[in-house]
């Protein structure tokens, strides 16, 4: 069976983190929009119209091709990783792909269907997982990475170990502390993960197999 | 015997409850209150108009037809409190308000409490003169509850819908010009040429409009009934279409309206308990029903060359307004909703729709609301201390009375 070589996934993956990043751009940064309604066939290429018909797409696409690119390294590395590092690797790969089954379902319903009581439903179940995930990606790439810190893979331990950590503390500011991201969106939140996932692609895309 | 099992019962009860819900909670997405950009204070009166509004708003919807949509351009932008009086206003059992909504001609604003009917000079709120008459009470036009029946102007003539039947006043100084005492009326009147068709307590009656004499009657129950090209619309249980000058049936339909038509365009436009309905005015068939789900009740809408607006009442969650497109003969298409917690649409002018929106009261929450047609921004609000009825829209200016009679008149910059 054909697979595509780790060079062509690691670019593909960091593809995905720059979709994240662009999925999360705050929408008035691309133009005005309409606050006071909901409009319901926005202009084509207006702020509205890459809101609900560019970034679910975009987003959707980031998830598949990060929960690819990690895949990609566990396959790569596995037979390299100590036992409990083949562990947590497994549990964060399994936590990506239902952050991933999450991303589907909410995008999947959209801005209109929180209104109707078959799409509320999707998203509560769409946040249960993203839950869940978060639960199994926070733990299982930091021991990921720091088996990989371990083995003096500097840059790409750090990123897995503080990629997702990052990403958790600024929500932990954001609705713990208070601390305000006015203005900037979901973009403090994705960055650090983004940043991760780059990370891993270009190490994908620089390494062949593990040296 | 067949025997109900867990699996089943579970099942239809679930859906039972989805179904449920779904009829209760609001089809519009948007779920938080509009904030205007500009918010006016109708506590912070600035003094006379300097210059006078033009236009006229002569009936609670504009004109015959209660499409609720004039030729008017009011202020859009900067708006400020020109001046403001409160009338007296002594409680009306059974009504929601002390007051009605206003009427707006010839530089005169009119009123109706249960100590008569004002005239208020347009330029700075001061009183031309006033009419002690009961003003009778209508059944809702926008909410749950009764209300005052509003001044009508025609010509030189104010036409009152009192407790003792109808009376046409002189417009410049008040005075009688005819009485029809015959039966007390019980709806807005509607005038048309040189008619008016009046709901009483005899039915839905048509008088001369120069002199008061009954030309017609017949068993029709209405609040405020529309005439167009002709035909009276009017309706109860039942929605009925009669010819204007003879009062004879024309035609009948099922679709019933939950507040009063709205005839434009050879269409009636009728808000009913599930749709927002569209007759043929020539023969009472359906073109087209908008329907967002069962137990969604559709308010009485404003009509524009482009655009329906209504609101949309679910049984158990917020109302929201809806801007919909008028594309030929089909049925109206959703362009935005805005939520407005308790409310009503109830006038369009320039490209802006004004809407009524309940909750708490004071100088930050406006509780009416100009939106734009095309994507539904609140341009600006108008706070007031009590809950606004809708108001009268002119070149350059807004009037507004609140439930307890504070009339207040707003301009440009």
């Amino acid at each position: 069976m054909w697979t595509p070589s780790n060079r062509a996934i690691g670019g593909l993956t960091v593809l995905g983190g720059l979709c994240a990043v662009f999925a999360t751009l705050p929408t008035r940064w691309l133009g005005p929009r309409p606050t006071d309604s909901y409009v319901f066939d926005p202009p084509q290429f207006s702020a509205l119209w890459f809101e609900r018909t560019v970034a679910p797409a975009v987003a959707v696409a980031a998830a598949l091709l990060t929960l690819a690119g990690l895949l990609a390294l566990f396959r790569r590395d596995r037979e390299r990783m100590a036992r409990w590092q083949r562990w947590f690797a497994a549990i964060g790969v399994v936590g990506i792909a239902i952050g991933t089954l999450a991303t589907m379902l909410v995008v999947s319903v959209g801005p209109q269907g929180v209104a109707d009581p078959t799409g509320a439903l999707n998203v509560l179940l769409g946040a249960a997982l993203a839950l869940l995930a978060v639960i199994l990606v926070v733990p299982g790439l930091v021991a990921w990475g720091a088996g990989y810190l371990h083995r003096e893979r500097r840059r790409l331990g750090t990123a897995l170990a503080v990629g997702p950590v990052a990403s958790v503390l600024v929500v932990v500011a954001n609705v713990g502390a208070g601390v305000s991201f006015d203005g900037v969106g979901g973009l403090p939140i994705v960055a650090p993960f983004a940043l991760a996932v780059v990370a891993v692609g270009h190490d994908l895309w620089n390494q062949a197999g593990d040296g | 015997m067949p025997s109900i099992t867990r699996r089943t019962l579970l099942g239809t009860l679930a859906v039972g409850a989805t179904v449920g819900v779904a009829g209760c909670s609001s089809s519009c997405p948007d779920s938080d209150a509009p904030e205007p950009s500009v918010v006016v204070d109708a506590g912070d009166a600035g003094g006379a108009f300097e210059t006078l509004p033009t236009g006229s708003w002569p009936s609670p919807r504009f004109d015959a037809g209660n499409t609720g949509h004039g030729p008017i351009r009011p202020p859009t932008e900067s708006p400020t409190v020109r001046w403001r009086t409160t009338l007296p206003a002594p409680r009306v059992d059974g009504a929601a308000a002390d007051a009605s909504s206003p009427t707006v001609a010839d530089g005169r604003v009119y009123v109706a409490t249960a100590e008569g009917t004002f005239a208020l000079s347009l330029r700075d709120g001061t009183e031309r003169w006033r009419h002690e008459a009961t003003p009778a009470t209508t059944g809702p036009t926008i909410g749950n509850d009764d209300e005052l029946a509003p001044p009508v102007v025609a010509g030189d003539r104010v036409y009152l819908a009192t407790a003792d039947g109808v009376v046409a006043l002189h417009a410049d100084d008040g005075t009688v010009a005819w009485r029809a005492t015959d039966a007390a009326a019980t709806g807005v009147p509607t005038v048309h040429g040189d008619g008016l068709v009046v709901p009483t307590a005899d039915g839905l009656v048509g008088l001369g409009a120069g002199d008061g004499h009954r030309r017609w009657t017949t068993a029709v129950d209405a609040t405020l009934p529309a005439v167009a090209d002709g035909t009276v619309v009017a309706g109860g249980e039942e929605t009925v279409g009669l010819d204007a000058a003879t009062g004879e049936r024309k035609w009948s339909a099922s679709a019933r309206g939950e507040f009063y038509p709205v005839v434009a365009d050879g269409t009636v436009f009728l808000g009913t308990y599930s749709q927002l309905v569209g007759l043929a005015l020539d023969d009472g068939t359906e073109r087209w029903a908008v329907d967002r789900g069962g137990g969604r009740t559709f308010s009485a809408p404003v009509v524009t060359p482009e655009t329906v607006y209504t609101v949309e009442r679910p049984t158990e969650a917020s109302d929201a307004t809806f801007a919909l497109d008028r594309s030929g003969d089909g049925a109206p298409e959703p362009r935005w909703c805005s939520y407005v917690g308790e409310g009503a649409v109830t006038a369009a002018a320039a490209g802006h729709a004004f809407a009524l929106q309940t909750g708490s009261t004071g100088p930050e929450t406006p509780q009416l609301v100009a939106f734009t047609e095309r994507f539904g921004e609140a341009t600006w609000g108008c706070a007031t201390a009590a809950r606004p009825l809708p108001p009268a829209i002119l070149d350059g200016g807004v009037v507004s009375v609140t439930h307890r009679g504070t009339v207040a008149a707003v301009g440009g910059a």
